[in-house]
C-alpha cells in the first residue's frame, strides 16, 4: 500500500480513514516503522510545510495532528521498543508568572506528532522545575513559552539557570513577545515564531 | 476644540487643532514604580501632558448567568440564547441613568465596546475550550455559525438599546485572534464564520450613524485587515503587535485612507530608550499624520518595564512632532 494514501488521509483530517489505512497497511505486511515514518510523520512534515507556506492555519494543523495521533494509536502496539525510541525528549512549559497555554500546547502537539516525547509541565513553571523534570526524563531540550512582556525576564532567568546548571540541556523559546533577537540576547539555543517551525528547531537541537 | 470634537475631526479627515492624545492605560503598580523614579506623589499624568479623555462604555456581553458547560452542539444553543438577553438590566453599567445625563453634555470621547470577537464569544479562555472550538470549525461549522449568529443578534439588539439613549463617538469590536506570525484562522474562515456574523451589529451601527467602527486586534492579524475593511469596519487599532508585520505605513499604502488608524507606535521602543523612541516616532508618525485619520498611540498598555524617564520623553516628543 502506498504511504501517500495515509498522508492524504491525515491531510484530509480524516481520523477514521487514517486508522483504516494504517490497519490495512499492517495487514499487508508493511513494516510499522515505515508506516510511522513515511505515512504519519511524513504527513505531519507536509502539515508543517503547508503551515509555513500560509496554506494551513491552526485548525488545519490541529485536525491533522489528531488524525495522525489516531493512526499512531493503532501502530504503537506493533512497534518494538527500539522502534518507538523518540526523536528526542522535550520538557515544555510556560514560564513562571505566565498563565498562557495555547501557543505552548500547539508546540507540544506538533512535537509529539513529529515523534518527540513531550513532558508538558503546564503553566507558571519555575526554572528549577524545568531543570528537575528535564533530568528526571533524561530530556535533551527544555522549551519555554511566554506571552507577557513582563515575564520575559523570567524566561531569561530560566535560560540562565539551565546554562548554569550544566546539565547540557538545549533551550528553545517562543511566544508572542519573543523574537529571534531576544532569543539570541538571552542565550537561548533555538527560537521559532510558530509551532510548525518549532519542530525543525527541535530536530536540529536534538541532533547536536 | 474639546477632546470629542478633536477625535471626530481627526477620524473624519477634518481640521483638528491637533491630534488627540490618549493615555495608554497605566496601572497603579506602574505609577508606584514611577514614583520611585521621579514621578511626584499625587501627580496626575493627564495634567502633566496634554491629554484627551477617552471613556469606554463597557456592557456585559457574557452569557448571564454564566453557563457551567459551554455549548458544543446545536441542541445546546437555546440555552445560550436565553442567557444572552439584551434587555437584562445587568448588561448595563451601574448608575446608568446618571451616566446618560452626564454623557449628553460631555466633551470627551465615548466608545462603545460592542462585541468581544470570535474566541471570547465562543467561550475560549484556555486550551481545552480553544481546541474544542478549533475542532468545531471543521467538524461542525453549522454550529459555529449558529452560535456566532446568536451572539451577533444579541450584540446588535443591545447596541440598539444603548444607541437609542446615547450618541457615541466610536464602536469597538475587540478581536484577539492574532498569533505570533499570523491570525489563528485563515482569512477565508474569518470571513465565513466571523465577519459574516457581524453584519447585524454593523447594520445597527450604520442605522445610528456611528461614524467610526473600530477593529481592535492583538498580535499579528495583518492578513485579515483587507477583509475587515471590506466587511464594513473603517478603523484599525492594533495592539501588542509584531511591528514589522503591522506597520501602519504599509497598511495605509496598501489599503488607503478609508481605514482610520489608532496606535502604531511600538511600545518596545519605550522600553529600549530615547534613541529608539525618537526613531520610532519621527519615522512613523509624520507620514501618517500628513494623511490624517490617525491617532498616534503606543500599541499597548504601558507596563512596569518602561522607565518613567522614557515615558516622559515619549509624551513630550509625540507632542512636539504632532504639533510641528
Amino acid at each position: 500500500m502506498a504511504m501517500q494514501e495515509i498522508v492524504d488521509a491525515v491531510l484530509a483530517f480524516d481520523q477514521a480513514k487514517t486508522v483504516r489505512l494504517v490497519e490495512a497497511a499492517l495487514d499487508h505486511g508493511t513494516a510499522a516503522t515505515t508506516i510511522l515514518q513515511d505515512g504519519l510523520i511524513g504527513a505531519m512534515d507536509e502539515v508543517g510545510r503547508r503551515y509555513s507556506e500560509g496554506l494551513f492555519f491552526v485548525p488545519e494543523m490541529l485536525m491533522a495532528a489528531e488524525a495522525m495521533k489516531a493512526g499512531f494509536g493503532v501502530l504503537r502496539p506493533r512497534l518494538s521498543a527500539p522502534e518507538v525510541t523518540p526523536a528526542g525528549t522535550v520538557v515544555i512549559g510556560t514560564v513562571k508568572g505566565d498563565q498562557h497555554d495555547i501557543g505552548k500546547n500547539l508546540v507540544a502537539m506538533m512535537l509529539e506528532c513529529a515523534g518527540f516525547k513531550v513532558i508538558n509541565l503546564g503553566v507558571d513553571v519555575a526554572p528549577n522545575r524545568f531543570i528537575a523534570m528535564a533530568k528526571r526524563h533524561d530530556a535533551q531540550i527544555i522549551a519555554m513559552s511566554a506571552l507577557l512582556t513582563t515575564t520575559l525576564p523570567v524566561m531569561q532567568a530560566t535560560v540562565a539557570s539551565v546554562k548554569r546548571d550544566g546539565g547540557g540541556f538545549k533551550t528553545m523559546v517562543g511566544g508572542a513577545p519573543v523574537t529571534q533577537a531576544l532569543a539570541d540576547k538571552i542565550g537561548a539555543d533555538g527560537y521559532s515564531p510558530d509551532a510548525a517551525g518549532g519542530v525543525t528547531i527541535a530536530r536540529d537541537l536534538a541532533s547536536r | 476644540m474639546n477632546s470629542r470634537e478633536r477625535f471626530r475631526q481627526t477620524m473624519g479627515y477634518g481640521k483638528p487643532d491637533r491630534v488627540p492624545y490618549f493615555e495608554e492605560g497605566i496601572r497603579d503598580d506602574v505609577l508606584s514604580r514611577w514614583r520611585a523614579q521621579g514621578l511626584a506623589p499625587g501627580a496626575d499624568l493627564s495634567q502633566m501632558f496634554p491629554s484627551d479623555q477617552r471613556e469606554e462604555l463597557i456592557v456585559d456581553l457574557e452569557p448571564l448567568p454564566r453557563p457551567r458547560k459551554l455549548p458544543t452542539s446545536s441542541l445546546e444553543l437555546d440555552g445560550l440564547r436565553r442567557r444572552l438577553d439584551p434587555d437584562d438590566p445587568r448588561r448595563l453599567p451601574n448608575r446608568w441613568a446618571e451616566s446618560l445625563r452626564a454623557w449628553k453634555a460631555r466633551d470627551h470621547v465615548l466608545m462603545l465596546r460592542v462585541h468581544r470577537g470570535f474566541f471570547l464569544s465562543m467561550g475560549v479562555a484556555e486550551w481545552s475550550r480553544f481546541s474544542e472550538v478549533i475542532r468545531l470549525l471543521i467538524t461542525n461549522p453549522r454550529f459555529v455559525r449558529d452560535a456566532m449568529a446568536i451572539q451577533a443578534d444579541f450584540a446588535a439588539r443591545l447596541a440598539d438599546r444603548i444607541l437609542r439613549e446615547v450618541e457615541i463617538d466610536a464602536a469597538v469590536f475587540t478581536e484577539p485572534i492574532g498569533g505570533n506570525d499570523r491570525p489563528l484562522i485563515s482569512p477565508q474562515m474569518y470571513e465565513d464564520f466571523v465577519l459574516a456574523s457581524y453584519e447585524p451589529v454593523l447594520a445597527v451601527l450604520r442605522r445610528h450613524r456611528v461614524e467610526t467602527i473600530v477593529f481592535r486586534t492583538f498580535a499579528n492579524s495583518r492578513i485579515l485587515i483587507p477583509s475587515v475593511l471590506k466587511g464594513g469596519f473603517n478603523c484599525l487599532w492594533a495592539c501588542e503587535v509584531n511591528v514589522d508585520a503591522m506597520d501602519y505605513r504599509d497598511i495605509r499604502r496598501e489599503l488607503g485612507r478609508h481605514l482610520r488608524l489608532i496606535g502604531g507606535i511600538d511600545l518596545d521602543a519605550l522600553r529600549h530608550g530615547k534613541e529608539a523612541i525618537r526613531r520610532e516616532i519621527e519615522e512613523k508618525v509624520p507620514p501618517l499624520l500628513a494623511e490624517g485619520g490617525y491617532v498616534p498611540l503606543a500599541d499597548g498598555r504601558v507596563r512596569e518595564d518602561v522607565p518613567f524617564e522614557n515615558y516622559v520623553y515619549y509624551r513630550r516628543l509625540l507632542e512636539q512632532v504632532t504639533r510641528a
